[in-house]
């Protein structure tokens, strides 16, 4: 092709690359094969037709029941085979997601090829929290354990500025629904002023008379303390008899 | 003792408010004792001077002091202390050495004594004061005077001198 031959560029090889020629003669075969199949399917179709149905034979010998026939053998023997490999897959894949998993991490295999962040970026947690029932979940939470597991005091201690709440209460009407008389009279009654100044105008409410009070309690104790462990010192002695004859 | 909820505010000091109402003991009310003596000799002293001031005034010139009888000076010890003792217990539960050691005399239910038993009472102490000494024995702290008329001195830091205040501190023997 003189054409060709003027258009190829200056420094290009004057014979083509092999693997192009070989690729070119290929289609060229295969594109002439299946031309002549079109044309053979369609010249040989009405002889394949005449030869599975003859005219002159009974329907029950023609060999268009044999082809059915072996379709049908064919069918019932591919779903056996599914059926098969269903149960051979069931049985191996466990074992072998076993075996992978002892020989594998999981976790550390997703980690190192999933990009979770730009999975979890795709998920619209909105939507999600939209669906979820807040009310029903919230009604299994056990609050009074979780009030047990937390110093209250200590939370209202620490974070609550209790300054500013103090600030915030109206001191006066508080004050105003007081009854501060009747308060009044109950304190006087309960510290008993008479009794008090009783005490604190007697000479002997000094605290030398307190001291020689509480001596003297002491010193009873004491002499109480003692006569008890003659008593029991007594009450042991073996020259004395069995010791459960002193208490009689 | 004077803890009792609803009660009075006490004055009491901490320290010793667990044994108000508790059985003295023999120390304390020995001291008391011994304080009331000087308090009965004091009075009969100043009786005495008394009564040397009077005679001195009256009769100046021939003045001396009296030298009355041992059974004068007895009696007038008897009736002096009998009486000192006697009204204290009927008036106020105590007398003077016991207001000092803080101690009260009542009976087994708590009440003050009626005057007939305040005066056996101080008759026997004054009498036989030995009998002070069984407290040391006795399991409840009690003299002889106390078991024979049925009192009891219980410690009682309290100033009251209502008889119906007086309070009963824990079950009595």
């Amino acid at each position: 092709m003189p054409g060709d031959l003027v258009a190829r560029r200056a420094g290009d090889p004057l014979v083509p690359p092999v693997p192009d020629v070989v690729v070119g003669a290929a289609s060229v075969l295969l594109d002439g094969l299946w031309r002549a199949g079109q044309v053979g399917v369609r010249v040989g179709r009405p002889g394949v037709r005449l030869l599975l149905d003859p005219p002159l034979l009974p329907a029950h010998h023609h060999p268009a029941r044999w082809v059915e026939a072996l379709a049908r053998r064919g069918r019932t023997d591919r779903a056996a085979l599914l059926r098969r490999r269903d149960l051979l897959v069931a049985a191996a894949v466990p074992a072998l997601v076993d075996y992978l998993a002892k020989h594998v991490t999981v976790t550390e295999l997703v980690r190192r090829m999933l990009d979770l962040d730009a999975l979890v970026a795709d998920v619209d947690l909105d939507a999600v929290a939209a669906r979820l029932d807040l009310d029903a979940v919230a009604s299994r939470i056990d609050v009074a354990a979780i009030l047990d597991r937390i110093d209250l005091t200590q939370v209202v201690t620490e974070q609550v500025d209790l300054d500013a709440v103090a600030r915030g209460i109206d001191l006066d009407a508080v004050i105003g629904r007081v009854d501060l008389a009747g308060l009044a009279n109950e304190v006087i009654a309960a510290i008993d002023l008479p009794e008090i100044i009783r005490e604190s105008s007697g000479s002997l409410a000094s605290e030398t008379v307190r001291s020689v009070r509480m001596q003297g309690i002491d010193a009873d104790r004491a002499v109480e303390r003692l006569i008890d462990r003659l008593r029991r010192h007594r009450a042991l002695r073996p020259d004395d008899g069995p010791a459960g004859s002193a208490a009689t | 003792m004077t803890d009792h909820p609803g009660d009075h505010a006490s004055l009491i000091p901490a320290e010793a408010r667990e044994h108000q109402g508790h059985p003295a003991g023999v120390v304390s009310r020995s001291i008391a004792a011994g304080l009331d003596l000087l308090t009965v000799l004091g009075g009969l002293g100043a009786a005495y001077l008394g009564w040397s001031a009077v005679r001195f005034v009256l009769h100046t010139k021939h003045f001396s002091f009296p030298r009355p009888s041992g059974a004068l000076l007895l009696s007038a010890y008897l009736v002096v202390a009998i009486g000192f003792l006697a009204i204290a217990w009927w008036v106020n539960g105590r007398s003077y050495g016991q207001h000092v050691m803080g101690l009260r005399v009542t009976t087994l239910r708590g009440e003050l004594l009626s005057l007939p038993r305040a005066v056996l009472r101080a008759a026997l102490c004054v009498c036989f004061p030995v009998g002070l000494l069984w407290a040391v024995v006795s399991r409840e702290h009690a003299a002889v005077h106390d078991l024979l008329l049925r009192t009891i001195v219980r410690y009682d830091w309290t100033t009251r001198t209502s008889r119906d205040g007086v309070d009963r501190g824990p079950p009595a023997p």
